[in-house]
């Protein structure tokens, strides 16, 4: 083999001839397919590590529910998550409402919450904006950092939310239709006012952008449920990626209950992450692809043109192995050398992607990633070191693969014939 | 009365063809010689009588349609199974061609080496040889030239080398001093001449001024052997 890496490294050798710049060429696309492949994989990685990350924060490692129904004897169900192997477990009330700010009204997601209980669970030391209290005493709240931009809204603002169970007291409809004012108009359910205490940021879009946190005791009355009842109770373990024998304990002590995880809850989004990223691995490896055939053209044109040379060195005792090893071996070392620059200039890519993000940006004049699209405010990127490995073994598989063709013809060529090749 | 023994090619009613569109053209025909062991053979034959087809099977680069050939009395068929001929080439053949045949993109030097390590010697061995070999043959200044920056004497000089380097008992030269003046192929032809001592050389040219170099001349006319002598 020590023969063929000499003369396979030696016809790889730059000339200023056309084989060699198609080469180049192929060796180019090598790496652009590599590195294309390392940013897109490592961004959606990132992007579903994050995504990951931010759904745990925000919605806990697991929910316990009545289904559509309240729960009313929330303790012993805190106990049972505790029993099962949760390290913290919390009643809350989550119910759509209606936030009421001037004139101006905007459905909004209302979390109940005992903050003593949520608050290191949820994190919310660290996404608590400076200035601001998570403490949630009776008539407080805490809103989304996206929501309080929206509405203009800062700590010590009043906002004002409407539920639909109090809305609906106040209206009558009629069995044969028409709607007309309970008790014949005179029925008024006031709505809730709280003051804002605190800005929480999560980094996560859509729920900073909806989210409004308040005492528990308070959603009850705004929703009209009856006081220490829940919607559901959250809880956290040790390690939220390895829940089967906790949701299996509790499912066996809450026979009646619903045990749900956050990734049964958000099970579609998962999937389709998942399929996405494998997805663009099969899209973007056609790059590489388009790079093999172009080695493997490249090849056949070498071939042709050594035509006599290879005659030769079966003339001198090169057996067919040998032949093809020389040609398989420039295929092979166009895409080690196509993955290597490729993994280079990909994992750069990554490590200065935000600066490249603010440059594009600014010559666009538009976010590159806007967060209102994609959820976040970065852009993430995790490199996982077998993504890596799988990209750059496709890529150099297909690029030996592209040698078989031309090799086979090398290895085929007969010696006399190939000496008399003009 | 020479016996088997004393050749190291044989031919035994040795026939070859080519396919020639619909037609057929047989080149050589029912051919049976002896090549002298240690002895300088010149096959003489004007252009398309053969010569080039009947050294291609001596060479092992081609098979016979018919007949057989021997080397040391082994069947070269005996080679040639399991792609046996390219081992066989690299042992025991050397060849030299008219145009040198040499590779562009290596040196002097590496053009002798490859043949060597193309038969399983290292790097370093090969090295070896070839600067030892080039020095024979006085170019041992020019290791590290291409081929395109020697003349065509030092040119052939290197192609005699990279046939030397494997130490081959039969050496093969298709018209070596074809593309070269009269004094620089009368310094290859006396190249030849002292390695003809010490192996078997079997040379074909069309130049009948040459025959009386060699210790053994044989006709070929239309791929018939139309005469030998000493």
């Amino acid at each position: 083999m020590r023969t063929e890496l000499f003369l396979a490294l030696r016809y790889l050798r730059p000339r200023r001839s056309a084989v060699s710049i198609i080469t180049l060429i192929s060796m180019i696309g090598v790496m652009l397919g590599v590195a294309v492949l390392i940013v897109v994989l490592s961004v959606m990685t990132g992007f579903t590590d994050i995504m990951k990350e931010k759904l745990i924060q925000t919605q806990a490692h697991l929910h316990v529910t009545h289904g559509r129904y309240i729960i009313y004897d929330v303790p012993p169900i805190e106990e049972a998550v505790r029993k099962a192997g949760g390290v913290n477990a919390a009643p809350v009330i989550v119910m759509p409402a209606l936030l009421q700010n001037g004139t101006r009204f905007d459905p909004k997601l209302v979390m109940g919450v005992d903050s003593a209980k949520i608050r290191s669970a949820m994190k919310i030391d660290s996404v608590l904006r400076e200035g601001g209290s998570f403490d949630l005493a009776p008539g407080e709240a805490v809103l989304g950092s996206r929501l309080a931009l929206q509405q203009g809204l800062r700590v010590g603002d009043k906002i004002v939310l409407h539920s639909s169970a109090r809305l609906a007291e106040m209206i009558q409809v009629r069995p044969g239709g028409g709607v007309s004012g309970a008790d014949g108009g005179q029925k008024i359910v006031l709505p809730t006012e709280l003051t804002v205490t605190g800005i929480v940021n999560f980094g996560k879009y859509d729920f900073d952008r909806d989210i409004i946190f308040m005492n528990i005791d308070d959603a009850a009355e705004l929703f009209g449920f009856p006081w220490g009842s829940a919607t559901a109770v959250y809880g956290w373990v040790p390690d939220p990626f390895d829940m089967n024998q906790i949701t299996t304990n509790l499912a066996e002590a809450l026979p009646g209950s619903q045990v749900e995880t956050w990734q049964t809850l958000n099970a579609q989004l998962l999937g389709v992450l998942a399929v996405e990223k494998n997805m663009m691995f099969f899209l973007l490896i056609f790059i590489v692809l388009v790079a093999a055939f172009s080695i493997a053209n490249t090849l056949i044109t070498s071939v042709y043109q050594k035509t006599r040379e290879i005659g030769l060195i079966k003339a001198l005792g090169g057996g067919r192995w040998q032949v093809m090893n020389i040609f398989m071996l420039q295929g092979l070392m166009v895409g080690v050398a196509g993955s290597l620059a490729g993994t280079i200039f990909g994992c750069l890519v990554i490590y200065g992607r935000h600066g490249i993000m603010h440059v594009v940006s600014k010559i666009t004049g538009r976010p590159l990633f806007p967060p209102e699209m994609y959820f976040f405010n970065e852009l993430p990127a995790h490199i996982v070191p077998g993504d890596v490995l799988i990209v750059v073994l496709s890529a150099i598989a297909l690029c030996t693969a592209g040698g078989i063709v031309p090799a086979l013809r090398a290895a085929k060529l007969d010696p006399a014939r190939a000496l008399r090749y003009e | 009365m020479m016996d088997t023994a004393d050749f190291l090619v044989r031919l035994d009613h040795v026939s070859k063809g080519y396919r020639l569109g619909s037609g057929r053209l047989e080149v050589l025909h029912d051919l049976s010689y002896g090549f002298v062991r240690h002895a300088w053979t010149m096959l003489l034959g004007a252009s398309g009588s053969g010569k080039t087809t009947l050294l291609n099977l001596i060479g092992a680069l081609e098979a016979p349609d018919a007949g057989e050939l021997f080397y040391d009395n082994q069947s070269y068929r005996e080679f040639a199974s399991g792609g046996g001929a390219a081992h066989f080439r690299g042992r025991k053949i050397g060849f030299v061609f008219q145009n040198y045949q040499l590779l562009p993109e290596f040196s002097i030097a590496e053009n002798v080496m490859i043949g060597a390590m193309l038969n399983g010697s290292s790097r370093r061995a090969a090295r070896a040889r070839a600067e030892e070999l080039l020095d024979r043959v006085g170019l041992a200044d020019r290791l590290k030239h291409r081929p395109m920056e020697l003349s065509g004497g030092e040119q052939q000089r290197a192609a005699i080398a990279r046939a030397l380097v494997n130490d081959p008992e039969l050496l093969l030269a298709d018209e070596p001093t074809g593309n070269l003046d009269s004094a620089t192929g009368r310094r290859i032809l006396d190249f030849f001449r002292e390695l003809a001592r010490e192996r078997t050389v079997i040379m074909i040219t069309h130049n009948e001024s040459l025959a009386g170099e060699a210790d053994f001349v044989v006709r070929l006319s239309d791929g018939r052997l139309s005469g030998s002598g000493a």
